[in-house]
């Protein structure tokens, strides 16, 4: 039973994980705050919805598609709302993004209606490992989920973009004078930090359902989550949200489902008061 | 000299909202008349906050909420009238508030955002499942207090009187040292603190008096309407505070009283669904941001200068370029 729960925690963590490390990518290279975070990932849902429901694609081709859609909308997003204010106050792009949340969330209300879709998935048969039990979709969530860790990994540390992208978060400055494109880093990090959220959209959606609220109730969780790993750190975000999935649920089973959010905060707080750099900071990036 | 072309409009101001309601005999406009103010008091308390001090919340409706509460269950509870359970109100928003900022301010401004909206949702979650004391989602049911003549005037004035007290605190507060020293805060926090500046400790009583305000506006709001429910204390509120904050215009006194005037006559008569009315907000926040960061109140000093070009035409239009 309690391995189970851990397990399940484990589940709601790794979606929490992608959402994080786009939060914590975006933040890292662009310095904003994306309150949008959450609608991406309530687009991912909607689009596989869309792709694979109204449209009638299978489900992966629906993901893949849904992934690449909202990417290129996070693109759009960067262009016409962060980058005219990038060089102002951090204030504005934070209120910027907010905007753009209440926009997108009350959108796809206006056109889908506020009531829950079903996300549709092929893998609903149940996969017994060992004492668990789970369905086949829950387990492609943590497979899927623990593969996009790792190439994001990868890209960061291996690859030409990803050494552009560790240069342009460690110094703006000193990346433009040495011939980086810095706008260019930009918008391609939202577009990567897009692309994670739906990515948890489509994976988590079939496990539960796709409704306009959904971004809200997850966002400040992302934040909470950036905060205990520390601001800007990938393996934090990763560390921090699994943390959070797996407290959540031990919570909710040993506590009561009502209290199961105030889990997250309080160890926000929790956090800010013993270990304000974040759990899992090895170096300090300054506030 | 230069006192006077301020002087006038403030005085008409004054006179116009005290002889509002007595032209609005209909009790719908009067019940709009006293929700302007509610908002305008929140939004100025929080202009205090973003516009002169420079900081960020992102969970002020969690204040807002705590005054409503602390008032409704004060009165319920042990029966205490509104002219005690208002400051009380007020004290303890302020208090919340204090203690809030003590936490979060330990680090940068972008942490202020995230606590506050965490803070906001504990807050939210506590209310709404703490049923044996807030009665959670079945909502509160607040005495209306006994107000002298028709209910709707007198509540009006006493409304009116705190948003006109949280105006004149402003005002006062910005030729005071205090005030010079939120604005050297907002515009070099490290020049402030080289010159001997708590700026920690003004950062915090900042904090206080805006969360205090939206204590008050909180207590006024559970009195009027009679029922509070934990959606008070949700993102929603908070969002329509930051709306009338920055749409209106911050940092000027009357940004927040045009950003309250449009987000409570708007919605009234546009009657529209509330998506497609958000969509149109969530716009307006956007499009103010990029293009007019000062906001509403800042187009129209723009409008003013561009409409009188003999005298003030040409340093408004510079006041403009130089703007940002």
């Amino acid at each position: 039973m309690f391995l189970q729960q851990a397990v399940n925690g484990l589940i709601i963590g790794m979606g929490y994980v992608l959402l994080a490390l786009g939060l914590t990518l975006i933040f890292g290279v662009l310095d904003v705050i994306n309150f949008a975070q959450g609608e991406l990932y309530m687009l991912g849902a909607y689009s596989v919805y869309v792709f694979g429901s109204v449209l009638g694609m299978p489900y992966i081709v629906a993901s893949v598609l849904a992934v690449v859609a909202v990417a290129l909308i996070g693109i759009v997003i960067e262009r016409f709302s962060v980058r005219p204010l990038i060089r102002s106050d951090s204030l504005n792009t934070l209120l910027a993004t907010f905007a753009v949340s209440i926009l997108l969330s009350n959108t796809v209300q206006l056109v889908f209606t506020s009531t829950p879709r079903q996300v549709p998935t092929p893998f609903e048969r149940m996969v017994r490992i060992g004492p668990i039990l789970l369905t086949q979709q829950k387990l492609a969530v943590v497979v899927v989920g623990a593969l996009l860790v790792l190439a994001t990994q990868l890209v960061l540390r291996y690859t030409a973009l990803g050494k552009l992208m560790r240069a342009t978060a460690q110094n703006k400055f000193a990346a433009a004078i040495c011939g980086i494109q810095v706008f260019r880093i930009y918008w391609i990090t939202y577009g990567i930090g897009a692309g994670l959220a739906a990515a948890a959209g489509a994976l988590l959606g079939p496990t539960a359902f796709a409704f306009p609220a959904m971004g809200a109730n997850v966002v400040t969780k992302g934040f909470a989550i950036v905060i205990l790993g520390g601001m800007g750190s990938v393996n934090g975000a990763v560390l921090g949200g699994l943390l959070l999935g797996i407290t959540e649920t031990l919570g909710a089973g040993f506590l009561s489902s009502a209290w199961k959010d105030m889990v997250g905060y309080t160890l926000l707080i929790l956090v800010l008061l013993l270990r304000p750099a974040g759990l899992f900071a090895t170096k300090g990036r300054g506030a | 000299m230069r006192m006077k072309p301020w002087f006038r409009p403030q005085l008409l101001g004054l006179l116009v909202a005290v002889a509002l309601p007595l032209a609005l005999t209909d009790g719908y406009m009067r019940n709009i008349a006293v929700l302007f103010c509610i908002n305008a008091s929140f939004a100025a308390g929080l202009n205090l906050l973003i516009g002169y001090v420079g900081q960020i919340s992102f969970g002020h409706a969690a204040f807002l909420g705590i005054g409503a509460y602390a008032s409704g269950l004060l009165a319920t509870n042990l029966g205490l009238p509104l002219w005690v359970t208002l400051p009380c109100a007020v004290l303890i928003a302020g208090a919340v508030g204090a203690l809030v900022a003590l936490v979060s301010l330990r680090l940068g401004g972008v942490y202020l955002a995230i606590v506050t909206l965490a803070f906001a949702e504990i807050m939210r979650l506590v209310v709404l499942n703490w049923t044996s004391f807030t009665r959670g989602p079945m909502g509160l049911h607040v005495p209306k207090p006994h107000m002298p003549g028709d209910f709707d005037l007198a509540y009006y004035y006493m409304v009116l009187l705190i948003l006109g007290g949280t105006i004149w605190l402003t005002s006062r507060l910005l030729q005071a040292p205090v005030g010079r020293a939120f604005l050297a805060v907002r515009d070099a926090e490290n020049l402030a603190e080289s010159v001997g500046i708590n700026t920690f400790g003004v950062k915090v009583l900042g904090f206080a008096l805006s969360t205090g305000i939206a204590g008050a506006a909180g207590a006024a709001y559970a009195h009027y309407y009679g029922v509070i429910t934990p959606e008070l204390l949700g993102v929603g509120y908070t969002a329509t505070g930051l709306l009338m904050v920055i749409v209106g215009g911050k940092s000027r006194l009357y940004g927040p009283l045009l950003g309250a005037l449009i987000f409570t006559v708007l919605p009234e008569t546009l009657r529209m669904a509330g998506s497609l009315r958000m969509i149109v907000f969530g716009l307006l926040l956007l499009l103010t941001i990029l293009f007019l960061p000062q906001g509403l109140a800042r187009g129209w000093e723009l409008l003013v200068a561009a409409l009188r070009p003999g005298r003030h035409g040409e340093r408004g239009a510079a006041d403009g370029a130089a703007g940002s």
